[in-house]
């Protein structure tokens, strides 16, 4: 599991993971990526390169979008792979973070 | 010689076995052509399954109290048995731990804003959602779960 961090325009923070985001890639990244999102306020996670995701995985984006929104902000999912959008509808995630497939609509979505 | 349509493993019960689980699902998966669609439902659902038991069945029941599983001569372990047949795949998953029906266990999706959400918990849901089929059983040494996906 790796992540990467970059700054875009408007104040928005693009983190990138790639690999699988099963507990062991959870576990892997979820101090520095609750790190960032407590950091930072608008967050967009672009998960086109996370070819698996579970529970445990679930849990980090949750803790990150927490972090997040007690910043004022807000965290995005961007370009998740089918089987992965599918894991993050079932459970309703896309409820509390928006699952976007068009990089143009991040700044819409944060209203920047 | 008549294909293989059986396969038997045993994992100790620790994180990194469940990443070897999934590669030898994978082994299978390609073995049999599955699609990669089942591949998916097939590792999702393992990996919730090896999770819990990993993470949450480390001590052993007895006749009168839970023990933890330090012992090293009679860790954690987690049997997993794979049966492909024509219309579907089941898998066995059987461990030593602490009694768990996660058939009968809370399914929980993300329903509150996220001011109130307790992050986790969600991974019972997923079982059910990805598989077709699930079912409990206690055992004499713990735990048998069976699980099963349409082809």
């Amino acid at each position: 599991m790796k992540l990467d961090v970059a700054d875009m325009e408007n104040g928005i923070t693009k983190v990138s993971l790639s690999g699988r985001l099963d507990i062991e890639g959870a576990l892997k990244i979820d101090s520095e990526f609750k790190k960032i999102a407590e950091e930072k306020k608008n967050v967009v996670v672009d998960l086109s390169e996370v070819t698996f995701i579970a529970s445990l995985g679930i849990r980090t984006l949750i803790i990150g979008a927490k972090a997040t929104a007690n910043n004022g902000g807000k965290m995005v999912l961007l370009n998740p792979q089918p089987n992965v959008e599918k894991v993050l509808r079932t459970t309703h995630v896309d409820t509390v973070m928006p699952i976007i497939h068009d990089l143009t609509a991040v700044a819409a979505v944060f209203g920047a | 010689m008549a294909p293989q349509n059986s396969w038997h493993r045993v994992f100790s019960g620790a994180i990194p076995e469940i990443a070897a689980a999934a590669s030898w699902i994978e082994s299978i998966a390609a073995d049999l052509d599955l699609p990669g669609r089942l591949v998916f439902d097939l590792q999702i659902c393992l990996e919730e399954l090896m999770s819990n038991i990993v993470r949450h069945g480390g001590v052993r029941s007895s006749s009168t109290a839970y023990l933890p599983l330090t012992d090293p001569e009679n860790p954690l372990l987690i049997s997993i048995t794979v049966d492909a047949l024509a219309d579907r795949i089941i898998v066995t998953v059987e461990d030593n731990g602490r009694p768990f029906d996660v058939a009968q266990a809370a399914a929980k999706r993300v329903d509150q804003p996220l001011e109130q959400l307790q992050p986790g918990g969600l991974g019972i849901q997923l079982i059910r959602s990805f598989a077709s089929n699930l079912e409990y059983r206690r055992t004499e040494q713990g735990n048998r779960v069976i699980v099963e996906f349409r082809r």
